[in-house]
Order: C-alpha cells, then sequence, then structure tokens
C-alpha cells in the first residue's frame, strides 16, 4: 500500500517536472528575469510562492524556467554513460580474449577516481556550460556502467540459452542483439534510472561551482550559488531550487527502484 | 650479500611486510595509470590545449604560443612528451600554474592539510552514526524508530550536498548562531562542514553495515550465543557487530576518496581553506598543471588508503594473511 501511494506520488512529482521543463512559460508566464526592485528580498506568499531575490526577481519563476536545463544536462549525462559505457562493457563481457581483459583492467582503475574530481578534470579542459558538463559527467559514470554491464554480460552469456542459440547456428551479431542485450536490459535501465538521479545532483553541483551555462540563464544548481551572499537575509532563494533537486532525484529514483514489476524485467 | 639475502627473505616471511610489499607494487600501475590518464587528457580532447588555455580575446603572437606550448611540455613527439612527463613526475616535479607560476606541489603541500582535516573529521563523524543507525536497525522493536532509521539515510543522498550545507549554515549559524558560517578558526568551524560532508558517506556505510550486521546475525555463532543465554545486547555488540564491521573498513577506506572530492564543495560552500578553492579556480582557468597535480594527488592517496586497509585487516584478522598468499 505505502509502496503505491509512494510510486503515485514519484510519478506525480515527475509529471509536474515534465511539464515545467517543456512548457515553463504556461506555469511561470512573466519572464523570468524581471527585476523588480521595489520588492527585492519579499518572503515566500502567495504573490511569490518562493519569494523574491536580491533584485526582486520571482524565485518561482526562475526555479520553473530552470526546470529544462537542470533535467536534460542529467538525461544527457545519463545518455551518454548508458551508451558508451554499455559499448565499453558489452565489448569487454564477450571479448573472450586479451581486449576484454585489458579494457576491464582499465575500467577498474578509472572506478578507483571519484566521479567528481574526472568531471572537473574534464570540464578543465573543455570548459563550462551545460553541454560540457553533460559529456563530463557522462564520461565520469561510464567506467560504472562499463564494469555493471560487463558482469551481466558475463552472467548471461554462459546460460544454456546462448548454448542453444549458438549450437542453432544464429550469427554472433543476432545473438547479441536479439538474446544477450535484451536480457541485460533490465538490470542496466535500472542503475540508469539511479544514475539519472546523480548526475542530475552532480550536474547542479558543478553548476554551483560555476560551471553551468552562461549568465542570465540560470539553472538550479546557479539559483543556489546566486542565492548562497544573501542566505542569511533570504533563506527561500537557495531553498527551493534545492528542494527541487531532492524532489525530482528523489522520484526518479523511487521509480528505477521499483524492481520485478517493468516489462523489460526478463521473467526469471 | 648473503646477510643481505638471509635479511630480504626475511622480511618476505613477515606477513605484515610481505603484504606491505604487495600492496606497493601493486599500487604501481594504478598511479600509472593516473599519470597517463593525465598525460592523454590534454591530447585526447578535441582542439589544441593551447588555445584552450590562453585568453582568446587577447590574440596571442606566434612566440607567445610556441613559449606556452614549451611551458606545458607539448613540443617533440607523443611519446617523448610522455617519456619526459614521466621523469618529471617521478622526480616529483609536477610542473607549474600556468596563473600563478607557483609549484603544483606546493600548492598542494600548502592547501591539502586542511582539507584533509575536514574528510578526516567527517569520516570519524560518518562511522560513529552508521554504526549507531545501524544498531538502532537491529536492536529496536518499535516500528517507526527502525523505519526511520531505514528510510533517512539513503533519503538523504537524494539532497545535494552543497545545498544540505547552505541549509545547516542558515539554521546553525545565522538563526541560532552556534557555530561560525565560514573559515577555518578552531573547532567550532569544522563542525558544520564536517557534518555536511559526512551526511551522504554515513548514508554508504550504513548500507554496508547493516548489511554486514545483518548477514552476522544469521550465522549459526549467533544461534549458539543466544542458545548460552548471551544477552541480546551482548550478541549484537559482542558478537554480530565485531564481524559485521570487517567490510565496512573497506568502504570507509575507500570513502576517503571520496570525502576529499566532496571536500571541494563544502570548502567552496563555508569558504574554508583547502583544496577546494585552488581546484575550482584551477579548473575555471584550464590551469592543466595543476590539474594534473592533483589527478595525481588522488592517485596516490587512493594507493595508500588501499595500502592501510589491507594492513588493518592483517591486523584484525590474521586468516587474511594465509588467504591472500594462497590468492598470489
Amino acid at each position: 500500500m505505502i509502496r503505491r501511494v509512494t510510486i503515485g506520488l514519484a510519478l506525480v512529482v515527475v509529471a509536474v517536472f515534465v511539464v515545467w521543463a517543456i512548457v515553463p512559460g504556461m506555469i511561470a508566464p512573466g519572464e523570468p528575469g524581471t527585476t523588480d526592485l521595489l520588492n527585492t528580498f519579499a518572503s515566500p506568499s502567495w504573490a511569490h510562492p518562493f519569494g523574491t531575490d536580491d533584485l526582486g526577481r520571482d524565485v518561482f519563476d526562475r526555479v520553473v524556467h530552470g526546470t529544462r536545463s537542470s533535467i536534460l544536462v542529467g538525461l544527457g549525462a545519463t545518455l551518454i554513460s548508458l551508451l558508451l559505457g554499455g559499448t565499453v562493457g558489452l565489448v569487454c563481457g564477450l571479448s573472450r580474449g586479451w581486449l576484454g581483459q585489458a579494457l576491464a583492467r582499465v575500467v577498474d582503475m578509472l572506478m578507483s577516481f571519484p566521479g567528481l574530481l574526472m568531471a572537473l578534470t574534464i570540464i578543465s579542459v573543455v570548459g563550462s556550460g551545460s553541454r560540457n558538463i553533460a559529456l563530463a559527467l557522462g564520461v565520469a559514470s561510464l567506467p560504472a556502467f562499463a564494469r555493471l554491464v560487463r558482469g551481466e554480460v558475463l552472467r548471461v552469456r554462459d546460460q544454456p540459452f546462448i548454448d542453444a542459440a549458438v549450437g542453432a547456428g544464429v550469427r554472433r551479431s543476432a545473438i547479441v542483439i536479439r538474446h544477450v542485450i535484451p536480457n541485460v536490459a533490465g538490470a542496466i535501465l535500472a542503475f540508469a534510472g539511479i544514475a539519472l538521479g546523480i548526475d542530475i545532483i552532480a550536474a547542479s553541483s558543478l553548476s554551483f561551482l560555476g560551471f553551468g551555462p552562461a549568465l542570465p540563464a540560470a539553472d538550479w544548481g546557479s539559483l543556489i550559488a546566486g542565492g548562497r551572499d544573501s542566505v542569511s537575509d533570504a533563506w527561500w532563494i537557495t531553498f527551493f531550487p534545492g528542494l527541487m533537486v531532492a524532489l525530482v532525484v528523489l522520484a526518479v529514483t523511487r521509480l528505477s527502484s521499483r524492481g520485478g514489476a517493468g516489462p523489460l524485467e526478463p521473467a526469471a | 650479500m648473503a646477510r643481505r639475502l638471509t635479511a630480504a627473505t626475511g622480511l618476505l616471511r613477515n606477513p605484515l611486510a610481505r603484504v606491505l610489499i604487495g600492496r606497493v607494487l601493486a599500487g604501481v600501475p594504478v598511479v600509472f595509470a593516473a599519470m597517463t590518464l593525465s598525460f592523454m587528457l590534454v591530447h585526447l580532447l578535441p582542439g589544441d590545449p593551447v588555445n584552450a588555455v590562453l585568453d582568446p580575446t587577447s590574440s596571442p603572437t606566434p612566440e607567445q604560443r610556441e613559449n606556452l606550448r614549451h611551458q606545458l611540455g607539448l613540443d617533440g613527439s607523443l611519446p617523448r612528451q610522455f617519456a619526459d612527463y614521466a621523469g618529471r613526475v617521478a622526480h616529483g616535479d609536477l610542473g607549474h600554474s600556468i596563473q600563478s607560476g607557483r609549484a603544483v606541489s606546493t600548492m598542494i603541500g600548502d592547501t591539502i592539510g586542511p582539507s584533509l582535516q575536514l574528510a578526516g573529521a567527517a569520516l570519524l563523524l560518518a562511522l560513529i552514526a552508521s554504526c549507531a543507525i545501524s544498531l538502532i536497525q537491529v536492536s529496536t522493536r518499535h516500528r517507526p524508530i527502525r523505519a526511520l532509521a531505514t528510510i533517512l539515510p539513503p533519503a538523504s543522498l537524494a539532497f545535494p550536498g552543497y545545498w544540505v550545507g547552505i541549509v545547516l549554515m542558515s539554521i546553525f549559524a545565522f538563526g541560532l548562531g552556534w557555530f561560525p558560517a565560514t573559515g577555518a578558526d578552531g573547532l567550532s568551524a569544522l563542525v558544520l562542514p564536517a557534518v555536511t560532508l559526512a551526511i551522504p558517506a554515513t548514508a554508504f556505510l550504513t548500507r554496508v553495515l547493516s548489511a554486514g550486521l545483518q548477514e552476522a546475525l544469521a550465522q549459526p555463532y549467533v544461534l549458539i550465543a543466544r542458545a548460552k543465554g548471551a544477552t541480546p545486547r551482548r550478541v549484537v555488540l559482542r558478537h554480530a557487530f565485531r564481524n559485521g564491521l570487517i567490510p565496512t573498513i573497506t568502504v570507509a577506506g575507500l570513502a576517503i576518496s571520496y570525502l576529499l572530492a566532496g571536500a571541494v564543495i563544502t570548502e567552496t560552500v563555508f569558504a574554508r581553506p583547502g583544496i577546494g578553492r585552488t581546484v575550482v579556480a584551477a579548473v575555471s582557468q584550464h590551469d592543466i598543471p595543476v590539474v594534473q597535480g592533483f589527478v595525481m594527488l588522488f592517485a596516490v592517496v587512493f594507493v595508500v588508503v588501499n595500502i592501510v586497509i589491507d594492513l588493518l585487516y592483517v591486523v584484525a584478522d590474521p586468516r587474511i594473511t594465509t588467504g591472500r598468499a594462497a590468492l598470489a
């Protein structure tokens, strides 16, 4: 019962954020950057549910308009690590020769570096901005995906139905596409959901550190960075954007960890 | 000569020394990989790194470009560059900052102290908190409390660390005035950053520790201890907890790298001195030698921590030496 309620809530949260991301103008019709110097640091009210900031800008408007880039960066990063890490893991798991072994060792070594450090290192070369954050985070969590996919492939590879397919003379590529990938997809996609949450947090952290989109565009991380200096007068400027990060991460994680019932989950 | 040989074989018979030597040797490829990685970093990524470093608005002269190229060690053939770089790193020379001209090793040495202090304090807090939480999980009969102890740690991971820091700051520094909001004066200034950094670490450690505890509680020796009439407290603390703690040592050690990386953000939030400011400035100014230096630092920390963990294992559990020898 509680499970159902939390999953329902998670769906509602995700739906709200999807609407915010696609049509922010419908929810917050004003220009998000409109300043109102007579109304600075207004605490949350009906007119300004999340209050206003140091220039009198409505925090709710800015949060709604920052939804798209905040979530897209995380999605992009997860997609990159899913595709690249998945490919590397597949090669690792399928190759019985030195290539698989060598790649697996490289992946293990990369795992010893904190993702944040790796992402910062990449940003130091490619520069800041949403696209580069997605690239940096995608590469940073590539090893985790590669390791998981490798493990799953190794698990599936020795199953009897693979032997049966080989025995029936199915081509190698067809075995990989029709038999291996569908059987590892469930676990990988569940992990991708968790990774999406981690990537959204990491992207907002990098944006908080000042590597996010250029001003005046603002995602949730840079909104928090902007409100940090006035946190003693106006807690709401930093509080609400961070709460949105937490809500979206909680919802995404809840949906991805509901387990066994997904259509992609193999009936075990 | 003969005496040296016997001394060497004697050293090899000592299990502690054998593990130590093995781990130091095993650490070499990790450090080498980090070196290769930070070397390749500059070359693998698209575009000329000299362009990334130079200010595009200043329209540099060809000489300036060549000077910088030389300064970055980017002239000569690739294998030549790599050999030069490896040789310098092996001598402890991590190069010089492009922005300030200071030696990278000095920059690390000057800033690492407060960061290690912060990471260490956070690790200690996280260990204490995760022990308390997982003991509550297995020993309380009160269902709401147990549910809370089970749900809260993983849920806390959804909250961005820097935001938790700001919220703690606005409650405990600006609201209640218990701790200073920023700076690094004394122990009271360490409390809020350390708590901020400890929260996600607590979540990870709790997961490992409570899994270890639950597994230990299902073992036959727990049943025997109960049958002998040991009190529930004694069963949990004396029998299950000590055994459940072993996997936690590994995770706690691995957590140090992550805590140090997390310190970069926490230090920014609380305006604390440490590696954070240096790393963030280096990244935003494309100061690649400094970034490479920190990559090397993390590799060395990782290797050293792993050696310490393995030595702790040997001290804690004599069975491990024999098992490892059989594997090797």
